[in-house]
């Protein structure tokens, strides 16, 4: 079995005549737990799509799991939390139907959801700490709630790689706890990897094992420690940036303020 | 003699809650994916199927069948690869549509009355062969819809989702344009160009009002969907109307009192 989960090499896209992603090369390991950092426009979600098969690269290869990218068929080993997940809309759903999403997916065309599908919705939405609100209309929900059933939705399907677009955002510093938590405890018990794209500094310095700065290219990659110190970020977009003193804060991006 | 006596009355209310049944069902999928205008789009493109069979002398029905089925695959194929906002794409399909159509029937004989029955649909005239085909085309986009249910849950929710999680998005899109177009085809009969669009949206409208729950919203529209259909030919009955417009209008009627009475409740809340 084949330690690496995701393989980019030398990817490059590019949308109306504008690169979004020039040469892109990267991996991601059984175990690993890595940000993507970089600012708006540096191809972030552009990079989880082409992971995703949403988006073919004109150039370069994916491989997903050893296998080519193109003929990758079991889609279901990797779990999405798009950015504004919890955008479902005012369609009545309630947030059980919403989980469920998740499973079907796995299930495939032609097999129904059996008992053991259940239980793996019901345990993710246990994970999240959703279930008492499993019957209830997902339109009635918070930002904050609706953005746990996203994730309760991509754990439904029990990804090996979790692939999560600013998942933390609409959430309270309560739910964000909550959220870094459980992709810490997917992680390191369930061996699940974790790819996420942030502007949470604090999150990354504290929570993730390795860092990747992308501007259409990758700027640096490595440690956390590495990659907070001696102006990397600055550099990256460019404008002088300042690291927080305490956890949990955002990048600041103007020069002269701090938050 | 009593109504249910005649065969024509019988075969009309058959047809009816036929039509009843799969609008509704189709119709909640398009309004979970903010796409409601495509049944209308579809039946004002239709129009111009019926004058083309009519100067083609062929079988307008028939004909009116393969051009909805093919507008509906265009339609999906522009909204897909071109990137049009699906709101403005179908816009533009219905004004096309009902123009081209107009024009088409400006340029054949033999419409004289029956544009009225197109426009507003002829329940009363439905032959047994109609039925028999109604019934077959109601068959058929059912079962798809039945077979494909989960898949288009997932898919109304969220496209982008169902493709990143690896389901056959494309397969189930295609599956359900053509139930989309069959059920359009077959409302046509029913309520004509002009109001097909209402018979797939107002019963889901109604339901998403009540609801909480896709799986109810589903089973609510369906129901909602023959009951107008049973109540509306009642009515056109017993007022001497048209049952197309009767049936509309039925329909908004109880959408309107539903929306009263949550606004009612509202304001008891608030005060």
């Amino acid at each position: 079995m084949t330690d690496s989960v995701v393989s980019l090499k030398d990817v490059c896209l590019a949308f109306n005549g504008g690169a979004v992603l020039e040469g892109v090369s990267l991996q991601v390991r059984r175990g690993d737990f890595l940000a993507i950092l970089g600012p708006n426009g540096a191809g972030k979600t552009t990079l989880l799509k082409v992971i995703l098969g949403l988006y073919k690269p004109q150039a370069g290869e994916v491989r997903l799991f050893g296998v080519d990218g193109a003929h990758f068929r079991e889609r279901y080993r990797i779990g999405y939390v798009p950015q504004k997940a919890g955008a479902f809309g005012d369609f009545p759903a309630t947030v059980w139907e919403v989980v469920s999403a998740g499973r079907i997916a796995r299930a495939g065309l032609w097999r129904r959801l059996g008992a053991s599908d259940k239980e793996e919705i019901n345990r993710a939405l246990g994970m999240l700490g959703i279930t008492e609100i499993a019957h209830r209309p997902v339109r009635a929900l918070s930002g904050g709630q609706r953005q746990r059933v996203a994730i309760a939705r991509a754990l439904a399907a029990g990804p090996e790689l979790l692939l999560l677009d600013e998942a933390a955002e609409g959430l309270d510093a309560a739910g964000e706890e909550v959220f870094y938590g459980l992709l810490e405890r997917l992680n390191r018990e369930q061996g699940v990897s974790i790819v996420l794209v942030t502007h949470d500094i604090g999150a990354v310095s504290r929570r993730v094992k390795r860092v990747i700065c992308l501007n259409r290219r990758v700027v640096f990659a490595g440690g956390p420690e590495e990659c907070l110190e001696n102006g990397k970020l600055s550099l990256l977009y460019g404008t002088p940036v300042y690291v927080p003193a305490r956890a949990g804060r955002r990048v600041q991006k103007k020069s002269g303020r701090r938050r | 003699m009593d109504i249910w006596g005649y065969g024509f009355f019988i075969r009309a209310v058959a047809a009816g809650v036929l039509c009843g049944f799969a609008c509704p069902l189709v119709g909640v999928f398009l309004v979970a994916r903010r796409y409601s205008f495509f049944a209308d789009a579809l039946a004002h493109i239709a129009l111009a199927g019926v004058a083309l069979g009519i100067i083609l002398n062929l079988s307008p029905h028939v004909i009116t069948l393969l051009v909805v089925v093919g507008a509906a695959f265009a339609v999906e194929w522009l909204r897909q690869r071109r990137r049009f906002h699906a709101d403005a794409l179908l816009a533009t399909v219905m004004a096309a549509g009902l123009s081209l159509g107009v024009i088409l029937v400006s340029k054949s004989r033999g419409f004289g009355a029956d544009l009225t029955g197109f426009l507003f649909g002829s329940l009363l005239t439905i032959s047994p062969i109609d039925l028999q085909m109604i019934a077959l085309l109601v068959l058929v986009a059912a079962g798809t819809v039945f077979l494909f249910y989960k898949h288009l849950f997932v898919i109304a929710l969220d496209e982008e989702y169902a493709r990143a999680a690896g389901l056959k998005v494309t397969l189930v899109n295609t599956a359900f344009i053509l139930v989309a177009a069959l059920t359009v085809a077959v409302a046509l009969r029913a309520v004509g160009v002009l109001l097909t669009g209402a018979l797939v949206v107002v019963p889901v409208l109604i339901a998403v009002r009540v609801n909480r729950s896709f799986r109810g919203t589903v089973a609510t529209a369906v129901a909602a969907g023959i009951t107008l259909v049973l109540g509306g030919l009642h009515v056109a009955y017993v007022a001497d109307l048209p049952p197309g417009p009767a049936i509309v209008l039925l329909g908004v009627a109880v959408l309107a009192v539903i929306i009263i009475i949550e606004e009612f409740y509202k304001s008891l809340r608030r005060a």
